[in-house]
């Protein structure tokens, strides 16, 4: 079949039709859709904050292995090397802060009220600590476990006294991340193929209000683009518009509960809204668009057969 | 042309609609298909449409191996051929003109191309005065009119009739027979489906009589055979 420019008009023409002509279903595909589009917004939007916070608290994130009182100098610096020549666990630096530096800082960090911590001069009840800088959060286990395992080592024997590490903190953070991921997926996948069954039946019912059209569309010998065409952009539009309606919504939740609700949280760092702009644009309108092609595609699937 | 080797049909229900049918029409012949409900001539019209395909044997029409042809292809047969229907099949939101364009623009038609060919089918059918009318507005001989132009304008080779003069008065359904008489010297092979016992005695054309799915005799210059 030869192209003609003006086809384009009437395919846009059919398919503003079927979606008027349908409008409730229309709507309800529109309302769904979006809703499924949002909550996929939503779970990414929090998972990718949760990562950004993770970091955070990874990148400030210490292991503190306090030295028994009994150990010498040398063998608190022989431990020392041997934790900073971990291989594999991404150490970054070990730094020695004597138990006087200790103390000394906790006089700082009381302020005014250090004074009260004289008393301790000459009975510093604090010990040598080693804190740890590493670079990934998985290998704190690991580092944790040699470290103990130097404790049991000849050279080293009974120099550790306690290790404090924040380990819990990042597996909360990464359990609520799942769970949230987990519990949002099952809805967004419930609402997508939810969405695609709306869209077949819209389309269903767009081509039955169009079945004579149709017919002789057939009989006359009009190509199978020719007569789907007009049902697929149906279904790109309804994808389109529910992307539109879920970026909307999403811009709006994002800037009204996470930057102004949760962002007023000291502990709580929200990544502003156009980092992560172009990623849901592009996210929505592919779902959006692909569900309705999806959909229409699958509704004709019957009517290409005849 | 139009050959038929050996065509059987059996339905997935078990219904065997044809049985070993050989047939040929040849080019700007003019055929009656006749025989009772259930004699297999509807089976044939979609055969021929390829709306169905046939369990055995081989069709051909003109280039086009109708056994064996992809969906790909039967639109491409399709505008070779021109069918009319019994109950009319006019869109009723259409004008008379809006039906005959529209089997020119789903093909592909250049705008200028359907307006010129439009108005000249629209006299060739006697309905120049009612191009602007829907169907509602059109009495049933003048719908089929519309509706036969409608076959027409694409110029096929083949026009499939069936049952066109059903739903008209007996002068209607002369009018309309005499209007595929015109198409058949044109050229064009014109293949009518009918259960008019006078209008198939009045004309003496080639007559084909089916009977449970198979063709029980083949005439040239034939009468209604009661079977």
């Amino acid at each position: 079949m030869r192209f003609r420019f003006y086809n384009v008009g009437y395919f846009f023409r059919l398919a503003f039709q079927g979606i008027f002509r349908n409008s409730l279903m229309s709507l309800a595909t529109v309302f769904v859709l979006a809703s499924a589009l949002l909550v996929t917004g939503c779970t990414w939007a929090v998972n990718v904050n949760l990562d950004h916070n993770l970091q955070e608290v990874n990148t400030y994130n210490k292991i503190v292995v306090f030295v028994s009182k009994e150990t010498e100098d040398h063998t608190t610096e022989l431990l020392r090397e041997k934790i900073l020549n971990l291989k594999n666990v991404s150490v970054e630096s070990v730094e020695w802060v004597t138990k006087d530096q200790v103390l000394r800082n906790l006089f700082d960090d009381y302020g005014d009220y250090g004074d009260i911590l004289q008393m301790y001069d000459d009975d510093n009840p604090c010990k040598d600590e080693l804190i740890i800088t590493y670079s990934d959060s998985s290998k704190v286990t690991d580092i944790t476990y040699q470290i103990k395992n130097m404790n049991e080592q000849e050279d080293t024997f009974g120099s550790v006294d306690k290790i404090n590490d924040r380990r819990e903190v990042a597996q909360k953070i990464d359990e609520i991340k799942n769970i949230i991921s987990l519990v949002f997926s099952w809805i967004m996948i419930l609402l997508l193929v939810v969405s695609v069954f709306i869209i077949m039946n819209t389309i269903k019912l767009a081509v039955f209000s169009r079945r004579e059209e149709v017919s002789i569309m057939r009989y006359v010998g009009a190509s199978g683009f020719f007569v789907a065409f007009p049902f697929v952009l149906e279904g790109i539009f309804l994808g389109g518009f529910s992307a539109g309606v879920a970026f909307g919504l999403q811009y709006a939740i994002y800037k009204v509960f996470a930057v102004k609700i949760v962002g007023d949280i000291d502990i709580i760092s929200i990544l502003p809204f156009e980092y992560l702009l172009r990623d849901f644009i592009i996210t929505f309108f592919v779902i959006g668009i692909g569900l309705g092609v999806i959909g229409s595609l699958i509704s004709l699937r019957k009517y290409n057969k005849d | 042309m139009i050959i038929f080797n050996n065509v059987t049909k059996v339905y997935p229900n078990g219904t065997r609609a044809l049985k070993n049918v050989d047939l040929e029409i040849q080019d700007g012949e003019f055929v009656f298909i006749v025989g009772a409900s259930g004699a297999g001539k509807t089976t044939l019209t979609k055969l021929l449409l390829c709306e169905e395909k046939p369990s055995g044997g081989r069709i051909t029409i003109d280039k086009f191996n109708v056994s064996r042809m992809s969906r790909f292809k039967v639109p491409k047969l399709r505008r070779t051929i021109g069918i009319v229907f019994q109950d009319f099949r006019l869109l009723p939101n259409m004008t008379a003109a809006e039906n005959i364009a529209f089997a020119m623009h789903v093909v592909g038609e250049s705008k200028k191309t359907i307006k010129a060919r439009v108005a000249n089918f629209l006299k060739l059918v006697g309905l120049e005065e009612k191009g602007a009318c829907k169907p509602a507005e059109l009495s049933g001989g003048e719908q089929q009119r519309v509706a036969l132009a409608r076959a027409l304008v694409n110029n096929p080779s083949v026009i499939i009739a069936d049952e066109p003069t059903a739903n008209v008065d007996p002068y209607m359904a002369i009018e309309i027979m005499e209007l595929l008489l015109r198409v058949n010297k044109l050229g064009k092979t014109v293949i009518v489906i009918t259960h008019n016992v006078n209008l198939v005695n009045y004309y003496k054309k080639r007559v084909i009589t089916m009977k449970d799915g198979e063709v029980v005799s083949d005439r040239k210059g034939g009468m209604f055979d009661e079977v």
